[in-house]
């Protein structure tokens, strides 16, 4: 026969599970959240020769009036679903043979927050004679949300001797598990735990 | 055997290893002593072989032998045994030359430069490993929007004049097949007319990354002379982006591979023909001399 001491113990073991769940989860709602989604970017940009030759950028561009290049229009989603198109975006030039991670890449302004991002991979370097495709991973980061990886990409084409090319670029968060998912997961087992031990509880004082 | 067959009659046209022979037969003295006339033309050369037999078979089997050997005289340009003189050669090729020569002076120039167009577009899968065709193509501005002409003094030679920004109808087309695409892009500037027809299509690159093709095709400029060139498309997004980049651009810089203008082709050719029919005869009025 179970006694009052031992229900006791077993029901404060589970307040404290319960209660130490709920302050994780918590401050893990108080942290911030990953980013998601994706956003693309089109304009021009200058490399060091031919597509072929070339071995970094030296400066991007997009037409006279805008000297940068641009939010791609509908290619906003997710984080990045507010961010205005036609948003100026400023590319930094890098050397991608060799490249030297971490590189931050671009960054802008909208809303008041501020969008970067920082490669810290370059994974595949593509130059076919009227093409160039640049491919990685990195860090994006925007104001009040926690850093997150994400996969980029660049591309140019022409057959020309350059230096000025087309430009287009894409970024894809791709955030990792968060300790809000995995508390979630937790909170779903404990309340399980919970309803199990109360039907043994109530069933043996039933029987004693 | 070529029995009944007129002296000088043409008789068969093969397609031997995507090249195109010519199986004339002329006469000599008699029926039985024919002269297969063999001509073949590739790459732009044009070499006859001569063989005395009456077997047409013996001649086709021995192609591979007839096929390398190279041409040696002026004598077989047009498939035919006769013989014409030095000078007259030379009338020919300068007449003909001069001919060609003025015909291009006449007509428009053709044209040179480079420019690029950027926007997005949509495929038909979604995906940039998968998709087989575009199902948009749109400008910076988003899917209800054109493509613009890039800026950054990236238009030169005969597109230099081109304003950056200048809005550019796009069609959308089928890369999994290679079959022409008219226009591929087309603006107009002014009075002028700009456009390209793609006349070939093939993907150079295709990953989750990455949408390269390339294609040749033949530019319009309105007041210029049609002139070929080479066009290219590339396309970047992953992980579900909704629209991908779209970069383009159209060189006819280097190599502008003028094609020759109808005039000018019959400008060159008529003289040479006209020697090829003098000859021609003359080589049939031998041919009828009876045999003593």
């Amino acid at each position: 026969m179970k006694t009052f001491a031992s229900v006791t113990g077993r029901s404060r073991l589970f307040a404290a599970v319960v209660a130490g769940v709920t302050m994780v989860f918590s401050s893990t709602l108080a942290q911030a959240q990953p980013i998601t989604g994706s956003i693309s970017f089109t304009g021009g940009a200058d490399v060091n020769g031919s597509l072929a030759t070339a071995t970094a950028y030296t400066g991007f561009f997009d037409t006279v009036s805008i000297p940068t290049p641009v939010v791609l229009g509908g290619s906003q989603t997710g984080s990045f679903a507010s961010v205005p198109t036609g948003t100026q975006v400023t590319f930094y030039p890098f050397s991608f043979l060799p490249f030297a991670a971490p590189q931050t890449l671009w960054s802008f302004t909208a809303g008041g927050d501020t969008y970067s991002f920082t490669a810290t991979s370059l994974l595949n370097v593509t130059p076919l004679p009227s093409y160039l495709n640049l491919q990685g991973t990195g860090v994006i980061s925007i104001t009040g949300l926690a850093n997150t990886t994400a996969t980029w990409s660049y591309t140019d084409t022409g057959m020309g001797t350059g230096p000025g090319f087309n430009f287009g670029a894409s970024i894809t968060a791709t955030p990792e598990p968060s300790t809000a998912s995995l508390m979630a997961v937790l909170a779903l087992v404990g309340g399980a735990v919970r309803i199990a031990a109360g039907r043994r509880f109530f069933a043996r004082a039933v029987v004693s | 055997m070529f029995r009944g067959v007129k002296w000088g009659e043409f008789t068969r046209r093969y397609l031997f290893n995507n090249i195109e022979i010519k199986l004339d037969v002329c006469g000599k003295s008699t029926y039985k002593e024919s002269t297969l006339i063999l001509s073949y033309k590739k790459a732009g050369h044009q070499v006859v072989c001569n063989d005395t037999t009456s077997s047409a078979g013996k001649i086709l089997k021995n192609m591979k032998t007839y096929l390398p050997t190279p041409a040696k005289s002026f004598s077989g340009l047009l498939g035919h045994p006769f013989k014409i003189s030095t000078g007259r050669c030379l009338f020919t090729l300068v007449m003909g030359l001069l001919a060609a020569g003025g015909a291009n002076a006449v007509g428009a120039s053709f044209i040179t430069g480079d420019i690029q167009f950027n926007g997005g577009a949509t495929l038909n899968t979604g995906d940039l490993a998968t998709a087989t065709a575009f199902t948009s193509i749109f400008g910076p501005g988003g899917p209800s929007t054109m493509p613009q002409v890039l800026g950054g003094g990236t238009q030169t030679g005969d597109y230099a004049t081109v304003p950056d920004g200048t809005l550019v109808s796009f069609s959308t087309f089928t890369f999994a097949v290679n079959a022409p695409v008219t226009p591929l892009w087309a603006f107009t500037v002014g009075a002028t007319s700009y456009s390209f027809d793609a006349t070939s299509v093939t993907v150079a690159y295709q990953s989750s990354y990455f949408l390269d093709i390339v294609g040749t095709g033949v530019a319009h400029i309105t007041g210029f002379n049609d002139t070929s060139g080479v066009w290219e498309v590339t396309d970047t997004g992953a992980g579900g982006t909704p629209v991908f980049t779209f970069g383009a651009a159209t060189d006819l810089s280097g190599n502008p591979m003028p094609e020759p203008s109808t005039t000018a082709l019959l400008l060159v050719f008529l003289p040479v023909a006209w020697v090829a029919f003098r000859a021609r005869r003359n080589s049939q009025n031998r041919s009828h001399t009876p045999t003593k």
